[in-house]
């Protein structure tokens, strides 16, 4: 109910806001001085219960394959579950495993701007790879190698990024939702056209959506039923007229004290992403906090894994890529870091808690509508409205 | 405490000027305190209408604070100032009708000088007409015509201070209060001035209270000054008056010279004359000058005389000095040229060092040719002497 | 700034050759500062807006007016802005010119102590201060919880004009109360007094004597304010939960969503311009204010 003290304040100042990795630093907060001392001892720490159960349940070491003893990883923070670690480097035999973080995407490309980096594989945002590849930065992969990329879900290939599901494998994804309070709503919404409803009936006032073009444009383009990523003039004019229509409604355009807004109640609704969802949901004020992928479908982002140009450890770095693609593995990771996977064998292996939190995996019905994000910045149409739409917030 | 007060009716009451006619200031039983600090201690004054009154005294003595009672800018502790009869005990300034000329002029810098001068009247509404033609007066007496377009800061100081002036009179006050407003001027320009204001005073009849340090400033123009000391008024009267007649050692050491010489009183005579024995045997016959004050036999006094009217008289023996002379023999202890007067510092067994004056006239004078180490005889008549009680 | 060429110029000029090597060699590593960090970053923005978005976003060279003719197609964030950012210097203003006239005239010897409590939050970020008036403006625990409190009254702050204002105001007072104060303290005491001795009343002397002389560093302070508010994007999204949109917004839009460069440089050349509209009024003022003889506090 009441709001978070000062020095949680100074701690949300002190790091970046709130993004879509923030999902494990919340879950930090969210268990006190358990879970910091837990994170606090970094990838050498022991795995999880579940996690090392999952992991050994993998198949043996293939004997007969000299892939090295190491292996340079370039990824975010606490990205990998710290059992499956432990079990790549005890079945292959790797000793020196180096995992080296970065803190965005821009920090990775600006490491590989600065000539040979010695990493083997990296995990940028999907619509990051197309620049690139186009820079000479990632190694074509030899699918063969990989024979686990079967699992992957047919949502998830043959996308913008890498038509031909050549230059990366995908390592997990998550969407644009509605997070919002289950006891101030009378029924929550399930599609964006109840949202929709909902903003400027009762809820007037008490909507939240995040300040960022791409992801409050899916909303009235869903709810229409049209592509989010549509550059139609007729279609993006409709999908005007629904954001000027909720725009007096809003109560602010805020991607960085969201789930604040929501924990103090005066914001019933939030357009937004999942991150801080356990957060308050471990808070017994919050716990009726919940979030859905409207059933018109949504916008989903995902990470990928990608390895990079002239490898030193190439056979090693298959090796991870096709290891870390193996269901049980796959449902491992899924576990430790609560991002959905996006293969489908793994899916059914993820404890039912999981697959029914929403905040993790969409229903099906949301699924099969999830859409990748284009580049659409350079459409002026979708700039102007989105101006017009910023200057109306509030009325 | 109690002997202040006594010590203050002495002197000041029943010395009002100006007889039955309303005081332009009417300072009774005043005292400021600023903490600890008594500034102005019980202090009665009746300052009459047309005439140069002086604050004179040495830092500290309270003149300043009581120039700035008179204005408003400070409250007295105890006591009440009158202004042309009405008390104005919490009256603002603004509300008075004194003007002040400050120490450091206090032009306003974002203002030509026609604005400085006109400000007063601005501030009553006066016509832009009347305002003009008032300023041009103003400056026309302060001999400033045609200066009014010009910036303040562009004039010299004897400049700025005549603004300062124009800029208070211009307002006809009842009463203009003046502090210290020479004191950054150099010697000769500062003598200039002194005439210069005097002259102005007389010219428009304007009540003056000039607070100074400056004893020969004070002497100069002044028709009345009050000499103050630990806050507490020392004696009040013209210059000449002060300067025969000093009431006390510290008058007489803060106007002029004088040679002091500590003793006790010995006969009382007639019309306040008195002999005295100085603690160095010598007996004088002078007068009281406070007429105030009758002290007894044995009372400690001081006998004071003026250099100027003593004589240096070559070689040791002398003929009997003539009747009501007094001849101390000693020795030349420095002989200095000052231009139109010679002092001589002699010492004496009988009366310590004596400071004598000598007018330097053609060529000719008594005394001429004595240098350092010569034996001389100091002579003065016993009319000379002052004798000083407290 | 006046006082600074001049004293150059005079160090110049009375430094033939080796004085005025050693000024220039000096000198040197400041004017290749000023260039690099300044100069050509700021030539870089007014090239670009020349330019068009390049197909993946960014810049593509030309030379087209379009991105200046768009310009004035969206001016809400400007105006916006313009509101707020005078708004908020006359809150600046009515706050801080009693508080430095206080420190200048009153504070006495607490005057330090006080000056020092005016900084110390600075000490402290930005983020953190202005997230602090979210604590104070919660409708709870906050000022309007007290009130609601003790009248039932209820209304809100967070999100509304107000508590942006106050943010802007308490952000930026320092700027405004330092200048104010040197003026005032430097300000002689006699000239009031001689304006009261001469017939003016306390207001009449603080309208007539006080603020044309505190007048350059009212201005100084006003434009110390009135420029970074201009740019302000923080306080109206954190304390104005994003209702208003502002040029700081604006150009984030440019740059980091549309990804249009030459278009958001358009937007950063135009504000230069109203800067250097404003800062020329003041060197206009500090040049007219010399007659005054009362210097520029910058």
């Amino acid at each position: 109910m009441a709001d978070r003290g000062l020095d949680w304040y100074m701690k949300q100042a002190a790091t970046k806001p709130i993004n879509r990795r923030g999902f494990l630093t919340m879950m930090g907060y969210a268990g006190g001085a358990a879970a910091l001392a837990a994170c606090g001892g970094g990838a050498t720490q022991a795995p999880s219960a579940t996690a090392s159960q999952a992991a050994s349940a993998g198949p043996s070491p293939t004997p007969g394959v000299d892939i090295g003893n190491e292996l340079y990883i370039y990824n975010w923070s606490d990205y990998i579950a710290d059992a499956n670690i432990e079990e790549f480097k005890r079945r292959y035999g790797i000793t020196d495993f180096v995992y080296d973080t970065y803190a965005n995407n821009e920090e990775l490309i600006a490491k590989l701007q600065g000539g040979a980096s010695g990493y083997d594989i990296a995990a940028p945002t999907a619509e990051y790879v197309p620049g690139m590849v186009e820079e000479g930065f990632l190694e074509k992969l030899d699918l063969t190698r990989i024979p686990n990329v079967q699992y992957i879900d047919e949502t998830f290939k043959n996308l913008w990024w890498d038509p031909t599901n050549e230059y990366q494998v995908p390592k997990d994804y998550g969407t644009t939702g509605i997070m919002y309070r289950g006891k101030m709503l009378a029924s929550p919404p399930t599609s964006w056209r109840e949202f929709y409803d909902l903003t400027r009936g009762s809820e007037s006032g008490k909507v939240v959506m995040v300040d960022s073009m791409g992801d409050v444009f899916v909303f009235p383009l869903k709810m229409l039923g049209y592509s989010l990523n549509s550059l139609d003039p007729d279609k993006l004019e409709e999908a005007r007229q629904i954001l000027l229509d909720v725009a007096p409604h809003l109560l602010a355009l805020d991607s960085d004290l969201y789930q604040d807004k929501l924990a103090s109640e005066e914001a019933s609704m939030v357009l937004g992403w999942t991150g801080p969802l356990l957060g308050l949901q471990d808070n017994e004020d919050t716990a009726d906090a919940a979030y859905t992928v409207p059933s018109e479908g949504s916008l989903f982002w995902m990470d990928t894994w990608v390895m990079i140009k002239d490898a030193p450890h190439k056979d090693a770095a298959y090796a991870w890529l096709d290891f870390i693609q193996e269901p049980a593995i796959q449902a491992a990771e899924t576990e430790f870091n609560y991002y959905a996977t996006c293969n489908s064998e793994a899916k059914k292996l993820v404890p039912k808690e999981i697959l029914d939190n929403e905040a993790v995996f969409p229903s099906d019905s949301a699924f099969a509508k999830l859409e990748g994000a284009e580049d659409t910045s350079g459409n002026n149409q979708r700039l102007d409205i989105w101006e017009e739409f910023k200057s109306k917030i509030g009325g | 405490m109690a002997a202040a007060v006594v010590d203050e009716s002495r002197h000041v009451s029943g010395r009002a000027r100006g007889g039955g006619q309303i005081a332009d200031v009417r300072i009774e039983g005043v005292t400021k305190e600023f903490g600890p600090v008594t500034a102005v201690d019980q202090m009665t004054l009746e300052i009459a209408s047309g005439e140069f009154y002086s604050l004179l005294g040495p830092s500290g003595c309270g003149k300043t604070t009581t120039l700035r009672m008179i204005a408003g800018f400070e409250q007295p502790t105890a006591g009440e100032i009158f202004l042309a009869g009405s008390p104005v005990a919490g009256v603002p300034p603004y509300k008075r009708n004194v003007n002040t000329v400050f120490q450091h002029y206090a032009l306003f810098p974002h203002m030509d000088v026609a604005q400085n001068v006109g400000y007063g009247l601005r501030q009553r509404g006066s016509p832009k007409a009347e305002e003009a033609r008032r300023v041009g007066e103003a400056l026309d007496l302060v001999r400033l015509s045609g200066y009014g377009t010009r910036r303040t800061w562009e004039l010299s100081g004897g400049q700025q201070q005549r603004v300062a002036l124009a800029r208070a009179l211009v307002n006809h006050p009842t009463v203009l209060l003046l502090d210290e407003p020479l004191g950054a001027l150099d010697l000769k320009l500062r003598k200039e001035m002194q005439l210069e204001l005097k002259a102005l005073q007389r010219e428009v009849g304007i009540t003056f209270v000039y607070v100074t340090h400056d004893q020969e400033e004070a002497l100069t123009m002044s028709d009345v000054i009050v000499v103050m000391n630990h806050g507490r008024i020392q004696q009040l009267g013209g210059p000449t008056e002060l300067y025969e007649r000093p009431v006390n050692l510290f008058v007489s050491n803060f106007i002029g010279v004088s040679n002091p010489m500590p003793g006790r009183v010995m006969e009382i005579g007639p019309d306040h004359s008195a002999v005295v024995e100085t603690d160095r045997g010598l007996r004088l016959r002078g007068t009281i000058t406070d007429p105030a004050v009758r002290p007894g036999i044995g009372t400690s006094v001081t006998v004071a005389t003026r250099p100027e009217r003593l004589t240096v008289l070559p070689g040791e023996a002398r003929e009997p000095a003539a009747p009501g002379e007094v001849d101390v023999p000693g020795r030349i202890h420095q002989g200095t040229y000052l231009g139109d007067q010679t002092e001589y510092r002699v010492t004496t067994d009988l009366a310590g060092e004596l400071i004598v004056r000598r007018q330097n006239a053609a060529g000719v004078g008594t005394g001429e040719g004595v240098g350092p180490g010569d034996p001389v005889v100091v002579r003065w008549h016993e009319e000379a002497n002052l004798i000083l009680v407290g | 700034m006046t006082a600074a060429t001049a004293r150059g110029s005079r160090l110049a000029a009375g430094g033939r050759g080796r004085s005025a090597l050693l000024t220039s060699l000096l000198v040197f590593p400041a004017t290749l500062w000023y260039v690099a960090l300044l100069v050509a970053p700021l030539a870089i923005v007014v090239i670009f807006s020349f330019g068009t978005r390049a197909k993946n976003g960014g810049y593509a060279p030309a030379l087209t007016l379009d991105n200046y003719a768009d310009l004035l197609n969206r001016p809400e964030p400007f105006v916006n802005s313009l509101v707020m950012a005078t708004a908020g210097t006359v809150g600046c203003l009515l706050v801080g010119l009693p508080l430095a006239y206080y420190l200048a005239t009153r504070a006495g010897s607490r005057k330090n102590v006080l000056l020092l409590l005016l900084v110390i939050p600075f000490w402290t970020s930005f983020l953190i201060r202005t997230y602090a008036w979210l604590l104070i403006f919660n409708p709870d625990t906050g000022i309007p919880g007290i009130v609601k409190l003790l009248t039932g009254a209820e209304f809100r702050v967070r999100g509304t004009p107000i508590a942006v204002l106050v943010g802007l105001v308490y952000g930026y007072l320092p700027l405004m109360v330092f200048p104010l104060y040197v003026t005032l303290e430097r300000l002689d005491r006699t000239l009031l007094e001689a304006s009261k001795d001469l017939g003016a009343g306390r207001w009449a002397t603080f309208r007539q004597i006080t603020l044309p002389i505190a007048l350059p560093g009212l201005v100084t302070g006003s434009i110390l304010v009135f420029i970074p508010m201009m740019g302000e994007y923080v306080i109206p999204a954190i304390l104005g939960y994003g209702q208003f949109y502002m040029m700081g917004n604006a150009l984030v839009s440019s740059f980091l969503e549309a990804r249009n460069w030459p278009a958001g440089s358009a937007r950063a050349v135009g504000l230069i311009a109203v800067m250097l509209v404003t800062v020329t009024f003041y060197l206009w003022f500090v040049n007219r204010g010399r007659r005054t003889r009362e210097t520029s506090v910058l």
